[in-house]
């Protein structure tokens, strides 16, 4: 259960981190700008494409119920 | 041309609402297939060839765009700290047989939730989401809107 805890703290970490990044651009570099970044080179949008699509895979279709 | 971009925006106006729809429906139906399944890797491989076929007619840099902010190692490590610890906490867990009550996995942990086809619902719909975005954002650049 703390283990839990520490997966939903690292969350909110990341969401409150992006807000501080996109409210000091100029200092930090946010999730959504790295992500434009690889965006902009086909390896880079490949990979995230990949990416997402085993997220969703492994997230959707190859998910068990704890019993 | 003028006209003919104007009467474009508005057919895509128009179409925005029904495409909502059709995907809040593809979302329910794909977020309630049983896993482990061929009906479950289909629903899933329809948007992602879709959002990929897509994702490579889009122009690589957009003109006019605003140039990229630097990603050095100064501006990005604490999201390097964050994905260290992230890694850390899931190769512990998998060392631990992965499903391991006290250190879980992180899809251990998100499977308690999917037990419920409304939050595979949602889940669905904001991992479309993600995915869609890059092309509904130079959709509205493109458009205007």
């Amino acid at each position: 259960m703390p283990i839990i805890a520490v997966w939903v703290a690292l969350l909110v970490l990341l969401l409150t981190w992006e807000f501080v990044c996109r409210r000091h651009p100029s200092r930090w570099t946010s999730l959504a700008g790295l992500g434009a970044r690889l965006w902009g080179s086909v390896t880079g949008r490949a990979a995230l494409l990949l990416v997402w699509a085993f997220v969703g895979w492994h997230v959707f279709a190859r998910y068990t119920v704890p019993g | 041309m003028v006209e003919s971009s104007g009467r474009d925006r508005a057919a895509i106006r128009a179409a925005v609402p029904i495409g909502l729809v059709l995907v809040v429906a593809y979302s329910w139906w794909a977020s309630g297939v049983a896993p482990f399944s061929a009906p479950a890797d289909v629903a899933l491989a329809i948007p992602v060839v879709l959002v990929a076929l897509l994702s490579f007619r889009q122009p690589l840099h957009r003109p006019g765009a605003d140039p990229l902010e630097p990603a050095t190692w100064r501006r990005t490590w604490p999201w390097a700290t964050l994905l260290f610890i992230a890694l850390g906490l899931e190769v512990a867990a998998l060392a631990l047989g992965g499903r391991s009550s006290a250190v879980p996995t992180l899809s251990t942990v998100v499977d308690h939730a999917l037990a419920w086809h409304g939050v595979r619902f949602a889940l669905f719909v904001t991992w479309l989401a993600f995915g869609s975005w890059p092309l509904v954002r130079a959709g509205r650049v493109r458009w205007g809107r």
